[in-house]
């Protein structure tokens, strides 16, 4: 090979990396330059893990792990939209409920949700949980690590430690278990419409469900 | 004897990036040993590129590299594979670099398999450059002398 092919394959070679970089900043910073603040659950009715008008007509609830791949996937593919959409226009509400069932720190993640909602911060704190994606127990929802997420959702850090270290928090996880498995839960993510178990894959399915279970 | 090294320095690269794809699939555990820290790496949002792990283009990126050095290997005289894989090679470097740098001046945390990765990549990119800049001397060597061929 030429010295000229060396140097255009250290040209193409630089260019596909500043097009990797560019497209991976794309999607971290927002057109502006910040961090992408996606505060879809601003505006909107809350209450707990519970979000949109008390009195719409259709209840959706997703039983959930925060370290389970797919309701990680859901929670930005069919959640986010589906509040966007039809929570936002009163036709429906959406509530999460835990089912910790991927070992210590999907525990411990239920634990600090539980606190959050405490403090009326539950969906800033989911946020900032799935952003991390974490899986497998490897050290992505630890105490430790939950309290820098806490302090992002904007929680006051003290009451939210004692919160996480109390009895409360360790019944409402253990609870929350105990009911799902009542329930049959047979895995995650598990949608109902109106308490009728939906099979969901797409946020199309989920509106599907919704237009159906509307008067 | 080089294409030979860079293949397996693909191969050993394609094994760390599939480790810490499964692992952020949850499909494996992450062992991290006493440096580092790979969960917060592996799950911050800089670990993916369009939704896509980094750890995956990773895997696809010493695939393609392999291929195109098994190219080389069993097909001597077809230059385009060395042309392509060298530029994988050098984009895999360069973006391997601003992900350390992003490790420690960004995510302050480091992963260890990420940088055994850059410093595979490295090596790969540095081998086939100096491997190629030694053929184009050869060759360019061959041509000034046309009496010695």
């Amino acid at each position: 090979m030429s010295k000229k092919g060396i140097v255009w394959a250290i040209a193409a070679g630089v260019l596909a990396a500043l097009v990797l970089i560019a497209a991976q900043l794309s999607g971290v910073l927002g057109p502006r330059g910040g961090t992408v603040e996606a505060r879809y659950w601003e505006g909107l009715p809350q209450a707990g893990m519970a979000i949109g008008d008390p009195n719409a007509p259709v209840l959706v609830e997703e039983y959930f792990d925060f370290q389970c791949p797919a309701c990680q996937t859901a929670s930005s593919q069919i959640v986010k939209p589906f509040i966007e959409q039809v929570v936002a226009q009163g036709k429906a509400r959406f509530a999460y409920r835990l089912f910790p069932f991927l070992g210590p720190e999907s525990v411990t993640a239920a634990k600090g949700a539980y606190c959050a909602a405490v403090q009326s911060k539950f969906w800033p704190f989911q946020h900032a949980l799935f952003a991390r994606r974490g899986t497998g127990n490897q050290g992505a929802y630890t105490e430790s690590r939950l309290r820098t997420y806490a302090e992002e959702a904007g929680l006051d850090l003290d009451r939210f430690e004692s919160c996480v270290a109390s009895q409360e928090a360790a019944l409402f996880a253990s609870g929350s278990y105990e009911r799902a498995v009542q329930l049959g839960i047979p895995g995650t993510p598990m949608f109902f419409v109106n308490g009728r178990p939906v099979q969901v894959r797409s946020l199309s399915d989920l509106v599907r469900a919704v237009e159906e279970a509307s008067p | 004897m080089r294409y030979r090294l860079i293949l397996g320095l693909s191969l050993a690269g394609l094994g760390v990036s599939a480790y810490l794809w499964s692992a952020k699939a949850g499909a494996a555990q992450l062992m991290c040993g006493p440096v580092g820290d790979c969960a917060t790496v592996n799950s911050s949002p800089y670990s993916e590129v369009l939704g896509v792990p980094v750890a995956a283009w990773g895997a696809c990126l010493y695939a393609f590299i392999a291929l195109c050095s098994g190219a080389r290997i069993f097909a001597p005289g077809w230059r385009a594979p060395s042309f392509a894989g060298f530029a994988a090679a050098v984009a895999g470097a360069l973006f391997s670099l601003y992900l350390t740098a992003l490790e420690a001046f960004v995510i302050h945390a480091y992963c260890a398999w990420c940088i055994v990765s850059w410093v595979i990549v490295t090596s790969i990119a540095a081998l086939w450059g100096t491997t190629l800049w030694r053929e184009g001397k050869r060759s360019s060597g061959r041509s000034d002398h046309p009496v010695h061929e």
